[in-house]
């Protein structure tokens, strides 16, 4: 027997599981230094333009696609095509894989905020990074040593992201949205006020800000910022199909997506003022200027902030606490809401209850993940695997899907009016233009420079067996699990769209 | 700072806060005006101007 869909309690609930997703590390350590490299002030327009004329659009296809159908991602592409199915899986497998390292970085925060209390990173957190907390081997292949010290925060990491999902949508997932993001947003708040009363703040500021205009005619700034509102607005992953899905019939999908959107890059203007104010701060400190300082990803997060927290002049512990639980919440919204868009397959899949759906699928994920990640290989396979699998599995994911929704079944218009029957702000023809051409160009040329780059440059200066095992297998594998899983017979019921003009 | 800087930053903030803070307003409004009674000659008052989706209620069609 089929189980009653769940629902979103409130529909903010919604809204802000929706922004918990978005906010994640990337908006912290990825967004102010893209800014930064990719002319500074001037970026907001591209950012802007892109945000606008792929972002929103592809968001509010992807809400209605989920709320139409009501069923996770291979059900909701299923539900257009039975051909279009092995997408929805495709975007499922790849979920799979971040999950089980974008948890590692939790617990590597989670650690920071113990260690944050003693300043135990001393003079050189880069040395303490690689050499004591991550016992990062020689050269990259064959694990040699498990590490404790990641290993156990990493399963506490498991047990709290499983245990929310467990408890289901209303219950788990938004009751615990609505306690972490808005926590979050206080307490980032709190740090960049802190952060801009630092001595060389606005030198940190002046450096994000400044507009460099030529940067606008340059074509990779450009894909910069589509790249950036892609990845930081978690559409292509089937988070937002998956989301969409429980919500009730009388939703407002384009409204909702234009205040998570903006939710969302509001929260990227906060993070890139915080880290550019703390960033020019240390440079001050230093005597260099910012552009030695500035840094993105794991040297941001893991070793120029540890630099920072023990420069301060008051208020350090505090300080370290704030940035270090921002990341851990920041993180933990965005790992549920990639571990539910498996769950939510299998669910729908296997008619599965969710604890036991939770406890198979996330019991496996979590395994793969403490298996593979607490070791001195850990940091080699996160890296070339989240490489490959934003590049060859998120954005050519998104690609397929717009291709196949836009191109070869001409779906959008039916997706448009079901987003314009209960939305407050309806879309109109503008909309599938820019769905139908400019997201497809934009994501087809960010696919070709990526394998052209790839191909001329191997990732990473990585040996070409382990880039080609972990990279390109794994972004591969995730491809043909999607197929494959898809290929496996349905009993047959009614996949079609629901009409709600039609029924009653 | 300098006045380009200066300047990036504010409309950065008043771009995203403010679109934000915008369309807030503007979506409590709608539903505001969605959810008021709507009243006149021959028609009761009933809580919900737009489309009744409620009433089409169904179970979910897919799943197999």
């Amino acid at each position: 027997m089929s189980q009653p869909r769940e629902h979103w309690g409130t529909r903010a609930g919604f809204i802000l599981a929706a922004v918990g997703s978005m906010i994640g590390l990337g908006d912290i350590w990825r967004f102010p230094y893209e800014a930064y490299a990719h002319g500074g002030g001037a970026f907001l327009i591209p950012y802007l333009v892109a945000l606008l004329t792929a972002g929103i659009p592809l968001l509010i296809m992807e809400f209605s696609l989920g709320h139409r159908s009501r069923g996770s991602a291979p059900a909701a592409f299923r539900s257009l095509h039975r051909a279009a199915t092995p997408i929805g899986w495709w975007q499922v497998a790849v979920c799979f894989v971040i999950a089980i390292y974008y948890a590692v970085i939790i617990a590597w925060a989670v650690r920071y905020l113990g260690f944050s209390i003693s300043l135990q990173w001393g003079g050189d957190p880069e040395t303490f990074l690689f050499d004591e907390f991550l016992n990062v081997a020689e050269t990259p292949g064959g694990i040699s040593e498990t590490n404790t010290g990641v290993m156990w925060p990493l399963i506490g990491v498991w047990v709290i992201t499983l245990a929310i999902l467990a408890l289901g949508v209303r219950r788990g997932i938004e009751a615990a949205n609505k306690i972490f993001v808005p926590t979050l947003i206080v307490l980032f708040s709190i740090l960049v006020v802190r952060a801009l009363f630092l001595e060389g703040a606005w030198t940190g500021l002046e450096a994000l800000f400044r507009p460099d205009w030529s940067a606008i005619l340059r074509a990779d700034v450009w894909l910069a910022a589509y790249v950036q509102v892609f990845f930081s607005l978690s559409v292509g992953f089937g988070i937002m199909i998956t989301y969409a899905s429980y919500l009730r019939r009388r939703a407002d999908m384009t409204g909702s997506a234009l205040v998570a959107a903006f939710s969302n890059s509001a929260f990227e203007i906060l993070a890139g003022i915080g880290v550019f104010a703390a960033l020019g701060f240390i440079a001050v400190s230093s005597g260099v200027p910012v552009r030695y300082a500035a840094d993105q990803g794991i040297g941001l997060t893991f070793v120029a902030f540890p630099k920072i927290i023990s420069t301060l002049p008051a208020g350090a512990h505090l300080f370290g606490a704030a940035f270090f639980v921002s990341l851990v919440l920041a993180g933990l919204t965005s790992l549920i809401s990639i571990v539910q868009v498996v769950v939510a397959a299998v669910q729908d899949r296997t008619d599965m209850r969710r604890v036991p759906a939770v406890l198979t699928v996330g019991g496996v994920i979590a395994t793969v993940s403490v298996l593979l990640f607490p070791t001195d290989q850990g940091l080699y396979y996160l890296d070339v695997m989240d490489h490959f699998i934003n590049q060859y599995g998120v954005a050519a994911a998104s690609l397929a899907s717009i291709v196949v929704v836009a191109w070869l079944l001409r779906r959008l218009s039916t997706l448009r009016d079901h987003a314009n029957l209960t939305s407050a702000l309806r879309v109109g023809r503008a909309w599938t233009i820019l769905l139908a051409v400019v997201t497809p160009v934009v994501l087809g040329w960010l696919s070709v420079e990526s394998v052209i780059t790839e191909l001329t440059e191997p990732y990473g200066g990585y040996p070409a067996g382990f880039v080609a095992a972990l990279g390109w297998g794994v972004a591969g594998t995730a491809l043909a699990l999607g197929v494959l899983v898809s290929l496996v017979p349905w009993r047959e019921r009614e996949t079609a769209f629901i009409d709600y003009r039609r029924e009653g | 700072m300098s006045i380009g800087g200066v300047t990036m930053l504010v409309i950065s903030i008043l771009v995203m806060w403010g679109g934000l803070a915008v369309t807030v307003v503007v979506l409590a409004r709608h539903r505001e005006r969605r959810e008021m009674p709507v009243t006149g000659p021959g028609r009761e008052s009933r809580p919900g101007a737009g489309p009744d989706v409620r009433r089409h209620a169904a179970p979910p069609r897919w799943r197999d």
